[in-house]
């Protein structure tokens, strides 16, 4: 059984304090200057939400919540930064992942409506294949995972309208999935415990805010003591030729993935293809560990039953599209849909907690 | 304060002999410096809370920089409050109008352990103890509300973040006409997308409206089920040596909510009683917080109970997690994380 492989999107999620950076920026740094501007978001592993058990309702059952990239007034740290150096770090280095985002700000709503948006996208998706090309996607695998925003302060209103795009290079044929996803605790049950997987993940990203989002996790029996190993990008090669053998051992690429559907993987998966495409093109069938347990890693739940009840990650068998050539016109999607599932823009209106007018009147 | 840090994380699960001698079992107050220890044992506990600095401008000095606030995101709330069906009839009748306690022990939520205790701190009318009622809340609460915030009718249908101000009614709809027209400019691109096969849109919620089977029948099936979220947030309040909870709400589209919206998630005792709209101490936006005055009374209250009825000690550290459930009462329909089983 061969699907095509669906992705679930990013969902946006703004903090009303980052508006009010904008604003500071807009009026203070920026002024009428539409140049991009660097911003950084994060994203953390999708968990199910567990419901509360309530009368009527069976016991255990969760639910999937949308993936959230969360912009906060944090994105800023990264544009005050200087581009080389690393920004603030996340408050969970490991936890969750911060990707680097690009502001477009206009200075009119005019502007905001005729900016070519096709543009903005055919160039975040160049500068993902010249990141692949370039091996920087390797090192840094942050890197494949940019958002852009384009906005319009109405400072006069404190109205922001507003439009992400999560850049993803589109794979022509698309990818297909080989037989349905398994949860983890499936996939890993026969081998070891999942709790030496997730210790080793999480000693893996433990004190690094970037380079974490995606990692090749092996798993080899003859090694007893430490059974599962994870390898950055860098060390494929390493990592794959040395699970070859026949011996039970597994490979697996693995990244942080921020959605919390059975069966979908999430959007950062798309543009880490396009990467095994291009970089690794002998891998034409791939175990992907979509690994959505940070939280549960990096806590301390003690028993393996009940690391194997919460766990929520999956594995998904992918048949890898060849990569035909990655030209920098490459198909690019990504626009954000709005309230409505349309391709169209946001609005936010914070005039009640920014308009010192009415916040003085407010303070009586 | 860092020899506290370095022994909590040593002793993360016996609690160091300075705060065991603290304050909190009489007055069931909290010294910033429990706080942190408390949100610490919190953190360690349930990761999907974590520690803010905030806005630097406002740092409280009695904190550490790093760790101002406790904070959890993107909380689904799937029902609102008055369709929750709490425990067992019988239970409610009880303790009758006795809102504090009623809504806590009718909570499914917990493990045997923990609902027992709670009957016992539920059991309030044997005991001469006075938990505060919803009427001496509302009492209670009322010079509160009215000198802090006056949450008018009007005001409720105002989004949090936004504001209903006559002049600008009339523009805001003519600036989101114009925004469909981006679509017409989109002609191609907009193709692009559509045509974009490994994409999945996202299929709405099920209507409040539907039972909750329903909704856990959706889930089953594994659509992505777009719910209110909340971002709660908690914060130490100096006046009241308190604990007290924030709550930023976002629709299912993540917009903001309104005032009104947002009282449909708490508890009708305490919705416009004990909720007020005001500006959050670390990050300068209008919230939602539960007010804190009788936050301490409360505690109190649940700790007494909790040493009378045989257990042993509550740790301060274990502050918090005690004071979130005792909150799941007010909020009551609010998912967040407070699954842990805790061993009071």
């Amino acid at each position: 059984m061969s699907e095509i492989l669906r992705f679930e999107p990013f969902d946006s999620t703004v903090e009303p304090e980052f508006w009010s950076g904008l604003a500071r920026h807009k009026l203070h740094s920026a002024q009428l200057d539409t140049g991009r501007t660097l911003l950084q978001g994060e994203f953390a592993g999708g968990r199910r939400h567990a419901l509360r058990k309530t009368a009527g309702s069976e016991v255990g059952q969760t639910l999937a919540v949308p993936a959230r990239l969360r912009v906060s007034q944090d994105a800023w740290d990264r544009a005050g930064a200087a581009s080389t150096s690393e920004a603030a770090s996340s408050q969970q280095p490991g936890i969750s992942v911060n990707v680097d985002g690009y502001l477009y700000n206009t200075n009119t709503i005019e502007e905001f409506k005729k900016c070519d948006k096709g543009e903005i996208l055919r160039r975040a998706g160049a500068d993902i294949l010249g990141d692949i090309r370039s091996g920087k996607a390797t090192q840094k695998p942050e890197l494949l995972w940019p958002f852009m925003l384009l906005s319009f302060a109405d400072l006069k209103k404190y109205h922001f309208y507003h439009w992400f795009a999560f850049p993803a290079v589109t794979a022509d044929p698309p990818d297909t999935t080989v037989g349905t996803p398994t949860p983890i605790s499936e996939a890993v049950a026969n081998c070891s415990e999942l709790g030496s997987l997730f210790t080793a993940i999480s000693s893996f990203s433990r004190g690094k805010s970037r380079g974490y989002g995606a990692f090749v996790a092996v798993y080899r029996p003859s090694a007893s003591a430490r059974p599962w190993e994870i390898y950055s990008l860098a060390d494929w090669d390493k990592a794959f030729s040395s699970s070859s053998g026949s011996d039970g051992s597994i490979a697996m690429l693995g990244f942080v993935d921020p959605s919390s559907h059975s069966t979908r993987p999430g959007w950062p998966l798309r543009n880490l293809l396009a990467w095994v495409r291009y970089c690794h093109p002998e891998a034409a069938r791939l175990s992907v560990l979509c690994f959505r347990d940070a939280v549960l890693a990096s806590g301390n739940v003690c028993s393996s039953e009940a690391l194997r009840q919460q766990s929520e990650s999956v594995v998904i068998e992918i048949q890898v599209t060849a990569a035909t050539d990655l030209k920098a016109e490459a198909q690019v999607s990504g626009w954000e849909r709005n309230e409505k599932q349309k391709l169209a823009p946001r609005v936010v209106n914070l005039s009640s907690t920014m308009n010192p007018v009415q916040l003085a009147e407010s303070a009586l | 304060m860092s020899s506290i840090h370095s022994l909590f994380h040593k002793v993360a699960e016996h609690l160091n002999p300075v705060l065991k001698n603290s304050k909190f079992k009489e007055t069931g107050v909290l010294t910033p410096e429990e706080f942190v220890a408390a949100g610490d044992y919190l953190v360690y506990k349930c990761p999907t809370w974590t520690w803010e600095k905030g806005n630097p401008n406002k740092r409280r000095e009695y904190l550490p920089a790093d760790k101002q606030f406790l904070v959890t995101r993107n909380v689904p709330c799937l029902r609102r409050a008055d369709q929750m069906v709490f425990g067992l009839d019988d239970e409610l009748e009880n303790v009758g109008d006795d809102g504090w306690v009623s809504a806590y022990a009718g909570h499914k939520g917990m493990s045997a352990q923990d609902e027992d205790e709670i009957e016992e701190i539920g059991d309030v009318d044997d005991m001469d103890v006075q938990v505060p009622t919803a009427k001496e809340i509302e009492r209670l609460t009322k010079g509160v509300e009215a000198a802090d915030i006056g949450t008018s009718e009007q005001d409720l249908d105002t989004p949090l973040g936004q504001v209903a101000e006559d002049d600008e009614i009339g523009e805001i709809p003519s600036d989101i006409e114009d925004i469909p027209d981006i679509d017409d400019e989109l002609e191609g691109f907009d193709a692009v997308e559509d045509n974009d096969p490994a994409a999945t849109n996202i299929e709405s919620a099920p209507k409040s409206g539907e039972s909750g089977t329903d909704d856990t029948r959706a889930a089953s099936e594994d659509k992505i089920l777009r719910t209110r979220t909340y971002d709660i947030s908690i914060t130490y309040d100096k006046y009241y040596q308190t604990p007290r909870v924030w709550l930023f709400g976002y629709n299912e589209q993540g917009s903001p909510l309104t005032t009104r919206q947002i009282f449909e998630d708490i508890s009708e005792d305490h919705a416009k009683k004990t909720v007020t709209i005001e500006t959050h101490p670390h990050l300068g936006v209008q919230q939602a917080s539960i007010h804190p005055c009788k936050h301490a009374h409360v505690m109190k209250r649940i700790i007494e109970r909790a040493v009378e009825g045989g257990r042993r000690e509550i740790r301060v550290d274990q502050y918090l997690v005690i004071f979130l459930k005792f909150m799941s009462s007010v909020l009551p329909t609010i998912e967040y994380d407070y699954t842990m089983s805790t061993d009071i």
